[in-house]
């Protein structure tokens, strides 16, 4: 059962970890018209994304993230995590419809227990070390 | 929608036709071009050890990577390693890597916070009542006729690629929300418009810090200071030149913007 992948603008590559498990499966882009008016966004932040979608083996939307996805029947859906409130949204709108596979994205820093992000400083205390060390 | 096109401005026309209200706001194309080979060419000239001493100069070795890691053609791990071949010490790259943490730690945030990133995280420190600040960005600021020299050569060159160095977006900030007091979230909405690398957490955090509601001061900055690191090109031809907002000491602009004693 090969799978819808929902590419969204967090994940724009192919070796983003939906497209290397499901390599050639179909995928899907969506304009948010509705992020696109809440952060007004001017042309050329859409074409940058459009650029970058003319090099990728997918098809192109606009509207309504959830219904263009849901327009298309897939049996489920494949996406990358975002912590996007948006993207989480989404997320919870359409598991309602169909099942949803959200792989995580690939860590900058692979820190198990919880990090303290009031400042910089503190977070950086705990992941320099992490990251010159590998 | 289509995926075939002869040329850029057919791509542009095509755009501005299915995108009007986006048009209407815009409809420049930035020169930075979307696309894995696009990112892959600046991945290759990263120069991290430069970078380490020159970044906060406008004519700094900054990467301009961001519009490209923003949207996930590049990881963090990919641009760390990147600069790692790059030197033969790590420790060369560790300024460029600090940064691509900053990134990390706004995300990690935005997780945390959601849409949240639009509230003050803290009470300001500047002094000021919340109402000293205007709501909306006065139209001199976005159409980059404030007849400062600086100020309006950043909202062109904004305006033009969706683009703008680190130190620009700072000096930047603080004009908009000290030196005019205009409320964080309209400086932040009209950078998420035009940023190819416009992201609400960075974005908007970074704002926060500028104001102070997510700092323990106040960013801001003087003349002196702006010339150091622009090489005086603005100054130079500004027709405010000497008698402009930014003049003074840090002493004295403390004084004039903020309503407590900084230092
Ligand atoms: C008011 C203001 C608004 C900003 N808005 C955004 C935004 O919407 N999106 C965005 O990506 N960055 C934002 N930044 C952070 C920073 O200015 C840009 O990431 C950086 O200038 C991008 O240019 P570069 O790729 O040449 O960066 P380089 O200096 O070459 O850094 C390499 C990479 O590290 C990351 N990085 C560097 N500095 C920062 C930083 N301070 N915070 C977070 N990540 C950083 C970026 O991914 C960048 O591509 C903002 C900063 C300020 C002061």
């Amino acid at each position: 059962m090969t799978p819808l992948l929902w590419l969204h603008p967090d994940c724009l590559s192919l070796s983003s970890p939906a497209w290397v498990r499901y390599p050639g499966a179909p995928a899907l882009f969506v304009f948010d018209e509705a992020e696109i008016e809440a952060e007004q966004w001017t042309l050329k932040r859409i074409a940058f994304l459009y650029e970058t979608l003319l090099e990728l083996p997918c098809e192109i939307e606009r509207g309504s993230v959830v219904e263009r996805l849901l327009a298309r029947r897939p049996a489920r859906i494949v996406t990358v995590g975002s912590v996007n409130p948006r993207f989480r949204d989404a997320v919870r709108q359409l598991e309602r419809a169909v099942p949803v596979e959200v792989l995580p994205a690939v860590p900058f820093v692979d820190y198990r227990g919880t990090l303290d992000l009031k400042r910089f400083a503190r977070y950086w205390k705990r992941v320099e070390p992490i990251l010159f060390d590998s | 929608m289509n995926r075939d096109f002869a040329s850029r401005q057919e791509l542009a026309a095509y755009l501005s036709a299915e995108f009007p209200l986006a048009a209407a706001r815009d409809p420049q194309l930035s020169p930075m071009r979307g696309g894995a080979q696009a990112a892959r060419v600046r991945l290759e000239a990263i120069d991290p050890a430069k970078y380490g001493f020159n970044r906060n100069y406008l004519d700094g070795s900054v990467s301009r990577l961001s519009p490209y890691i923003r949207h996930g053609l590049l990881t963090l791990g990919e641009a760390r390693e990147a600069a790692f071949a790059r030197v033969k010490d790590r420790f060369h790259a560790a300024k460029f890597v600090t940064e691509l943490a900053w990134r990390d730690y706004w995300q990690r945030l935005y997780a945390t916070l959601g849409s949240g990133v639009w509230q003050d995280r803290e009470p300001s420190k500047t002094g000021l009542a919340p109402e000293a600040y205007r709501a909306d960005l006065p139209a001199d600021i976005a159409q980059g006729r404030t007849g400062l020299a600086c100020i309006d050569s950043f909202v062109t060159e904004l305006r033009a690629t969706g683009y703008l160095h680190n130190h620009a977006r700072m000096w930047f900030a603080a004009y908009v929300v000290h030196f005019r007091r205009v409320r964080w979230q309209a400086g932040a909405l009209f950078f998420l418009s035009h940023l190819l690398d416009g992201d609400p957490a960075s974005n908007n955090l970074s704002w926060q810090w500028v104001a102070s509601t997510f700092a323990h001061k106040p960013y801001f900055f003087n003349r002196e200071n702006l010339e150091k690191y622009t090489g005086g090109t603005h100054c130079r031809a500004c027709p405010a030149r000497g008698r402009c907002d930014f003049e003074g000491s840090y002493e004295q602009l403390e004084d004039r913007l903020f309503r407590i004693k900084l230092t």
